[in-house]
């Protein structure tokens, strides 16, 4: 399954990375990363990177979440991550990475943090 | 016995169809959707290795695979004709000073999701990964 990024910029001036499809190597992963990175760079870098289209992920994929977490930390920004289902989520525990990351049930959650 | 067996080039396209025939293969010797999913992502985690840290990508190298069933032991081997490695040398992905480290997560994963995993030198130059899991009564 493709992997795809729908980008919406909210009145709050939270960004949301809507991701839909399978996140593994090669799948046009650094996209995101790219994404995220410019964004951090901005006033827009109170980020949303919304998961719940996704219903696979490998550790490449790990790599580039964390990559986005540091492109905002390092800019004082804030990214949260939204959605994530129980496989996802058992990927993210089993690697440690749900403690690096800041996650959420759903993107209005993660949207209400961020304000 | 051997039920799958492929030779597969070094490039990334070449692990979705490993990773769906194992995932069958799993199918067949009786593990769960929920265990085919893990077999799936740990086959996937260590046909990159191969392929990335392994082969380096070099189109004139191969990553050898086969699925074979042993008793309720499901046992897929992996190799590569890199360097090699050893297990030990890799560092732990999980401890604190590695958690926000880019990559470096495959093999750790295996070992979690696998019953066994081993690494042993393959013959003539290579690395050779051994995966066994277990069908749970």
């Amino acid at each position: 399954m493709p992997f795809e990024v729908e980008r919406s910029a909210l009145d709050s001036g939270v960004t949301v990375l809507a991701l839909s499809g399978t996140m593994t190597m090669g799948n046009q992963l650094q996209e995101l990363e790219w994404a995220v990175e410019e964004l951090a760079k901005t006033p827009q870098n109170r980020v949303v990177i919304d998961m719940a289209g996704i219903t696979y992920l490998d550790s490449s994929a790990l790599g580039v979440l964390i990559g986005c977490h540091s492109a905002v930390q390092k800019t004082g920004g804030r990214l949260r991550i939204a959605g994530i289902s129980s496989r996802v989520g058992a990927i993210l525990k089993m690697t440690g990475v749900d403690t690096v990351l800041s996650l959420d049930p759903t993107r209005d959650h993660s949207v209400t943090a961020l304000k | 016995m051997i039920v799958f067996s492929s030779t597969l080039d070094s490039v990334v396209e070449s692990v979705d169809g490993a990773e769906e025939s194992v995932r069958r293969c799993a199918n067949d010797a009786g593990f769960g959707e929920s265990d085919q999913f893990f077999i799936g992502l740990a086959v996937r985690e260590i046909l990159i290795n191969a392929m990335k840290h392994g082969n380096r990508f070099d189109p004139g190298k191969k990553v050898g695979f086969n699925v074979s069933v042993d008793g309720r032991d499901l046992v897929m081997d992996v190799t590569d004709q890199g360097s090699g490695f050893k297990l030990e040398a890799v560092p732990d992905p999980t401890r604190p000073e590695n958690l926000e480290r880019k990559s470096g997560r495959g093999i750790d994963m295996a070992r979690k999701i696998m019953d066994e995993v081993s690494v042993t030198a393959n013959s003539p130059c290579g690395s050779h990964v051994r995966m066994v899991k277990r069908l749970k009564s």
